[in-house]
């Protein structure tokens, strides 16, 4: 077994700052025992003498306008679920280890990344954007890995250690409590390897079963059971602003973060996405939803944000926006193309449904659609305007239809039985009798006839049996 | 004295005389070749660059009045384009193009788009976007009063997109300047369908074709000799044209009354 832990030291700050390090003064508070304290402070306010564990009053006494953020156990929680999303590329044995670990099981990707260097580098290079500072250590067991990575955090790089490696550091790094740590203080043991020396049994009637079952684990005479990562069936995520956007092209690079988690997870679940909900807290109170349906399901963020970013321009926004949710529920398979290997230029299946999302944007959904037929007998019945590329071709009509048809058939002045569209018309084919639809109240009862203009333009036409008016309906073009 | 007199035709077969017409139709001097598309009717293959519509680039097409022939004229290309996994794309059509027309025609349904605008901006916008996109095999438009920058743009979209653009205009602007690389002209429809080539590539355009009308001839005869026929339509069916296609016109037998 070999795991790698990627532990976060300053997690709670890298949500709030979500990529962007702010230039202000920023600290994350915790209150404790009724005292409002700094848990984190970013590197402006580490500069104005700010320092972890100091009190609120303390720290806006030494900065004047410090942002103080409250400290929130949820948003890690749901920040190491996504990572565990984004780690589900490299192997499907990952456990999220206390605040900010994250545990990856790795030996059985190791053939296909080539290597633990290999595996490593690719860790570090897709690493989200906004998670530093962070280490990043591969030991033979679990527990191992969590102490080197927490006993070399923010190193910002891979680091490989061998189990003989833990005897030389200090019990601080120990993964038990904070009083028993003390214990150990007292009793003189200062490095692992003084307390490994130490008969387990004896360790385990002072320290109890749980601590020598963390030292078996630590040192692999227990083995950790094998954790599986479970994807959940739907995706939501969210994103919380330091400062609220009143303008919406300001929501672009958010929006840009949320769609790139869901872009790993539909790459893990091997799935795409053709309809999803964001959904806008705003100053308000109130939560504007904005769904996005795209014509065709995508997985790629590079196909999903030119879209996004086209509907982006047309959103109002009713209220500043607080808080920028995105939710997923309905996924489908992957689509996988083949192409073509002599025609290079075939377009693949996304660009066809991009450009009618990118009509469909400007011109409206209605004003783009595909032609489709139904098996109907009435000629304004028997065509739909389809969803682009669903256009179903049915073998109806053994007779000759027309290239055009009138939306609305035009009514005509008759002359002598006849009908006059500028000039009279005669007659060259007919009737076709079309009597039917009495059952949806659009009856038609007409004998449609092929007529000729002076000119050889050849008509479509008929003659209503029930009035006997005659309507213009379509144009021959051939 | 006239057994002398050299034919004129005999004079330009003479190896010696080079004409500019000739050397752009080989390949040598040619910067690429173009695929063509055949429209079906020979007459018109036969004056066209390469032997039919050039598939990449903006063709134009100038009519008296819609419905003169025009979508006839390009049925067939339309039809084999079609047959691609691209959008065959109509921007702004006069009418509806009727779904089980299109299907008699040999046109595949689920590649064909139907875009309406209500502005003329967005009808060339539009266009353009389909035609760059390369998704598109053709786009047929109608756009009001297209200048020619904005052909010109349509035609660098195209060769961008790969796509062939049919510019439907009304005869009245053909005066007007075009960049677009192949105009063709449209006549009053009669019995058969007029037209020319007024601008091509490589050579000169062409005097007026009459091309007929696959499966027209029975339906004329029929009013040439009858006139009294259109008021009696039982008793005056056509018969059946020979080799009708599925394109033919009077395809079916009729069984009205």
């Amino acid at each position: 077994m070999l795991w790698a832990c990627l532990h976060f030291p300053a997690l709670a700050l890298n949500l709030v700052e979500q990529g962007a390090p702010a230039a202000q003064p920023l600290v994350v508070e915790i209150t404790r025992k009724q005292r409002r304290l700094v848990l984190y402070a970013n590197q402006p306010a580490l500069q104005s003498g700010i320092v972890p564990g100091m009190t609120i009053p303390t720290a806006q006494s030494l900065v004047r306008n410090l942002q103080c953020q409250p400290y929130s156990p949820d948003g890690e929680q749901q920040a190491l679920q996504q990572l565990g999303h984004w780690a589900y590329e490299f192997t499907p044995h990952i456990r999220p280890h206390g605040q900010n670990n994250l545990l990856l099981e790795v030996s059985h990707s190791l053939k296909l990344f080539n290597g633990q260097q290999a595996l490593a580098q690719q860790l570090l290079q897709q690493l989200p954007a906004g998670f530093t500072p962070f280490s990043l250590a591969f030991a033979d067991t679990d527990m191992a890995a969590l102490l080197f990575a927490q006993a070399h955090e923010s190193s910002n790089q891979a680091l490989f250690f061998s189990l003989q490696d833990v005897h030389d550091y200090d019990v601080q790094w120990l993964d038990i409590a904070t009083a028993q740590k003390e214990l150990l203080y007292s009793m003189g043991i200062r490095t692992v390897g003084q307390l490994l020396a130490l008969p387990r049994d004896t360790l385990g009637k002072r320290f109890g079963d749980a601590f020598t079952h963390y030292l078996n684990l630590l040192t692999g005479e227990r083995k950790s059971p094998l954790p599986h990562w479970n994807l959940p069936p739907q995706f939501q995520t969210e994103l919380d602003f330091v400062q609220e956007l009143d303008n919406a092209q300001h929501l672009l690079f958010p929006i840009r973060h949320l769609l790139s988690r869901l872009e790993h997870y539909l790459y893990a679940r091997q799935s795409a996405v053709s309809r999803f909900l964001f959904s806008l807290l705003l100053r308000s109170r109130q939560t504007q939803s904005w769904p996005i349906e795209l014509a065709t399901p995508m997985h790629r963020l590079a196909d999903i944000l030119p879209l996004v970013q086209l509907k982006l321009e047309t959103l109002q926004l009713a209220a500043p926006v607080l808080t920028l949710r995105l939710r997923a529920d309905q996924f489908h398979g992957l689509h996988v193309q083949q192409r073509d290997l002599f025609r290079p230029q075939q377009p693949d299946h996304i660009s066809r449904y991009q450009l009618v999302d990118r009509l469909q944007t400007r011109l409206g959904k209605q004003q783009v659609h595909s032609l489709g037929m139904v098996s109907d007998h009435r000629p304004e019945h028997c065509w739909y305007s389809a969803t682009p590329g669903q256009g179903q071709a049915l073998q109806h009509p053994s007779e000759q239809r027309p290239f055009w048809l009138l939306q609305h058939p035009q009514k005509l002045r008759s002359k002598k039985g006849l009908p006059v569209y500028h000039v009279p018309l005669q007659l060259l084919k007919g009737p076709e009798r079309i009597d039917t639809g009495w059952w949806d109240n659009t009856p038609v009862n007409r004998d449609y006839y092929i007529a000729q203009q002076g000119n050889g333009q050849h008509l479509w036409v008929y003659r209503d049996r029930d009035n006997q008016d005659w309507f213009l309906h379509g144009l021959f073009s051939l | 004295m006239s057994a002398a007199k050299p034919q004129l035709n005999t004079i330009l077969h003479h190896p010696a005389i080079w004409r500019a017409a000739d050397g752009m139709r080989s390949k040598q001097c040619r910067q690429q070749d173009f695929a063509t598309v055949a429209t079906g009717y020979h007459a018109l293959d036969q004056v066209l660059p390469e032997g039919g519509l050039p598939v990449t680039g903006v063709t134009e097409i100038l009519c008296p009045h819609w419905g003169c022939g025009e979508v006839e004229l390009v049925s067939s290309a339309l039809a084999s384009l079609s047959q691609q996994a691209r959008w065959l794309v109509w921007v702004n059509p006069p009418w509806m193009p009727y779904a089980p027309a299109l299907m008699q025609q040999g046109i595949a349904l689920e590649n064909t788009l139907v875009v309406h605008s209500q502005q003329d901006k967005d009808t060339l916008w539009a266009m353009e976007q389909c035609l760059s996109s390369g998704a598109c095999s053709a786009v047929q438009g109608w756009p009001r009063n297209p200048t020619p920058q904005h052909i010109r743009r349509l035609q660098l979209a195209a060769q961008k997109g790969n796509s062939l653009c049919l510019l439907m205009r009304p005869q009245a602007q053909m005066q007007q300047p075009s960049p677009a690389p192949l105009r063709l002209e449209m006549g009053p429809l009669q019995q058969e369908l007029q037209v020319r080539v007024v601008k091509c590539r490589g050579h000169w355009g062409s005097p007026w074709l009459r091309l007929a009308r696959p499966g027209h001839h029975s339906s004329t005869t029929l009013h040439g000799n009858a006139p009294a026929a259109a008021h009696k339509p039982a008793a005056t069916l056509p018969t059946r044209p020979v080799g009708a296609c599925a394109t033919g016109f009077y395809s079916a037998p009729h069984s009205g009354g």
